[in-house]
């Protein structure tokens, strides 16, 4: 480490977050190429994202590649950077982003695709694609927000859509392959891989294929995964499940970008999951999945896992359960230690809603989970919402209230619930992708007519910004016309925008609308 | 059930790690390792580590102190050996052994203090500082105190010298007497 860089560490809060060196973390002394692998959140949420460990597994597995990590800065650490002229780094060598030769990103949500930008600049690298010479490094992305990748088409050279653990080793072995030949020649190949979009080849993101990793049993899995040596958002191995969802929730993005559902054996999961640990040492395992009560082998598996746990004080967590008598037999054999508190997302407050957004969960499902829980000696319950859905009326939202009420009654004594109402964001690829978004004011106007309703000191009640799930929106369904906008965020902004902390709606507005003869949305001109 | 102190050096990348982070890095790595230790009661059970005079944040030590319960009645041998492949880079245990004095004995430390100037360098030699070793580097001077009472602040010591920049080291820790710390 240089004396440069060990004085801005000495000024900056959580230096930890930018040194690397953690168990688990891969050096390779001699390579043919460098993969900076990128994710444009702090380090804190990107080490706790899964892809991102899969993908570092992957790529460090193949010989002469090394794959580097690289995470956005904090503000202040953004700052010193820019004073001092030290380049943005990766964590394993300290090597400038400009002196990688492929530059990865992982897009999991819209609202980062300013810290995209910020990272690119900041590492010395040029935002636009345009602008980038043949020596510059080739710039790609992937994750769920490929699915819309037109806002920032303009910024990267291509996109990966669907499972990215396979056609990242395909890409990367075509750029060793065609070394020393132009970034056409090689787009041009590369233009013909399974879940490859090269904008300026391709005329729609809908004429490519998605990618979709078959059998999860022999696909990579990190078993020996990075452990960061700060305290991370979740501070836990992750063992994969399955992937995709049976149940085709209409708004649920993650449901249809991850089509067909695909299971992993119980037995394979275990393995892996007892590998991790033993590696790791972590105290917690999570068994990620998006519908864990549709997993055949539930309980099978978290037998298994409740053996070697059990005895070391390992804590099994169980995301995405569906509320029924399985569910609570399996809750009470899984939390012999710890009580935690119990989530359900109706997702709407009225049956008749429930049944038009395909969520299937009735209200006996509800209120007789309830009243186990709340005779098990639990006392809270958290409900998950969504406002602004189509078809949607004051009566079903008066519904949240009367099912709310309806569940302080199940409890014999006093019983405290947290209802939490996000917007209704139209995703593409979603079957109500063509759905219009409820304006601001209409958000806002349900938002108070529900905190009227809701006056009880046993609820609690939350809502989100809905000028944040606007910006969303903008994002998720916006066109190619969008990039200056995002970028002009990017360089104002005065941190991460998906941080509530930094958000700056009026930023974007002005952005926006300084453009706004430019961008439409699918059946809704923006007037922001 | 037997108690045991490591000594432990925590330099490079390590000293940028929090005494809450140092603490979970220890209990990963003596569950890596496959340490047994002994936990708490209760509601929620968790090993109790305990690090006797915590290093502040991003300075380097090679005498910190961590006392544990090992949960069977194992021998010492190996144990730092086991312990140091499981610890991440920047950490490294030098012994392991039966506490003698009590945490409260810990009185006195060796420091290094690295002093560095942008500009001109001036002479510091000529300062009258107690028990202390100077030594003129390129561009500053490095400086051994030793016996230093624990309750001094080094952060403020290595500010008062009006460096641009500098680099605290602990070398050693000594008991009431003035002895090594053990």
């Amino acid at each position: 480490m240089n004396q440069q860089l060990e004085r801005i560490l000495q000024r900056v809060t959580k230096p930890a977050r930018y040194i690397g060196g953690e168990h688990g973390e891969i050096v390779k002394s001699s390579r043919e190429l460098t993969f900076a692998l990128c994710f444009p959140d702090t380090y804190e949420v990107g080490m706790s994202n899964l892809g991102i460990q899969i993908l570092y597994t992957v790529l460090n597995s193949m010989e002469g590649v090394a794959c580097e990590r690289c995470f956005l800065p904090w503000p202040d650490m953004t700052a010193e950077l820019r004073s001092a002229g030290v380049p943005l780094y990766t964590l394993e060598t300290s090597r400038a982003l400009s002196d990688c030769d492929i530059i990865g990103f992982s897009l999991a949500y819209e609202l980062s695709y300013p810290a995209m930008l910020n990272m690119l600049e900041l590492g010395g690298v040029a935002p636009y694609c345009r602008d980038r010479g043949e020596d510059a490094p080739l710039v790609i992305a992937g994750g769920v927000c490929t699915v819309n990748p037109e806002p920032f088409a303009d910024f990267i050279d291509l996109a990966v859509l669907g499972d990215g653990e396979d056609v990242i080793v395909e890409l990367t072995n075509l750029y060793r392959a065609e070394k020393g030949k132009s970034k056409a020649e090689f787009l041009a190949k590369a233009a013909t891989l399974e879940g490859v979009y090269v904008p300026t080849i391709h005329g729609n993101v809908r004429e490519v294929k998605r990618r979709i990793v078959r059998d999860l049993n022999t696909s990579a899995y990190p078993t020996a995964p990075v452990v960061p040596s700060t305290e991370v958002i979740h501070d836990r191995t992750v063992q994969e499940i399955m992937r995709g969802c049976p149940n085709g929730c209409k708004f649920c993005q993650a449901c249809f970008t991850n089509a067909p559902v695909r299971y992993k054996s119980a037995e394979v999961a275990a393995k892996q999951a007892i590998a991790s640990l033993k590696f790791s040492g972590c105290k917690e395992v999570n068994l990620s999945s998006l519908s864990t009560s549709d997993y055949p082998e539930l309980s099978e598996l978290t037998d298994t896992l409740l053996d070697y746990c059990t005895p070391r004080y390992i804590n099994l967590s169980l995301p995405s359960l569906r509320a029924n008598s399985f569910t609570f037999e399996l809750l009470d054999k899984v939390q012999q230690t710890r009580k935690s508190g119990l989530t359900f997302a109706p997702e709407a407050g009225s049956q008749r809603l429930r049944d038009h957004i395909n969520k299937n969960l009735s209200e006996e499902d509800i209120l007789s989970a309830c009243t186990t829980a709340f005779a098990a000696g639990n006392t809270s319950v958290k409900l998950y919402f969504m406002i602004g859905l189509p078809g949607e009326t004051d009566e079903d939202l008066l519904a949240i209230n009367d099912l709310a009420h309806k569940i302080l009654r199940c409890g014999s004594k006093r019983v405290n619930i947290t209802v939490s109402a996000s917007c209704f964001v139209p995703k593409p690829r979603t079957p109500f992708e063509n759905e219009p978004q409820n304006p601001i004011e209409e958000l806002e106007r349900k938002q108070r007519l529900l905190r009227e309703a809701l006056r009880d000191k046993h609820i609690r009640f939350r809502w989100h910004d809905a000028r944040v799930s606007r910006i969303e929106y903008l994002l998720a369904q916006g066109k190619r016309e969008l990039a200056p906008a995002i970028l002009e965020v990017a360089r104002k902004s005065r941190g991460p925008q998906a941080w509530d902390e930094f958000f700056d709606y009026a930023l974007w507005q002005g952005q926006l609308t300084v453009n706004s003869e430019q961008i439409t949305v699918t059946g809704d001109r923006l007037n922001a | 059930m037997r108690k045991c102190r490591f000594v432990y050096s925590k330099t490079g990348k390590a000293r940028y790690l929090s005494h809450l982070d140092t603490m979970e890095v220890f209990r990963r790595a003596f569950s890596r390792a496959e340490i047994a230790l002994r936990y708490s009661e209760g509601f929620n059970p968790h090993p109790v580590i305990s690090i006797v005079l915590p290093c502040p944040l991003g300075h380097e030590s090679y005498c910190e102190v961590l006392d544990v319960t090992l949960a069977d009645d194992f021998g010492f041998g190996g144990l730092c050996e086991r312990l140091n492949n499981a610890l991440p880079s920047g950490f490294r245990v030098h012994s392991a052994a039966l506490p003698i004095r009590k945490p409260g004995d810990l009185q006195y430390l060796d420091l290094k203090l690295e002093l560095f100037y942008d500009g001109r360098v001036p002479n510091l030699a000529l300062l009258d500082f107690a028990g202390a070793a100077w030594e003129r580097m390129d561009n500053g001077w490095s400086l051994t105190l030793t016996s230093l009472p624990v309750r001094l602040n080094p952060t403020q010591l290595a500010e008062s010298f009006g460096a641009d920049f500098w680099r605290v080291t602990r070398l050693r820790i000594r008991d009431t007497n003035g002895e090594e710390y053990r």
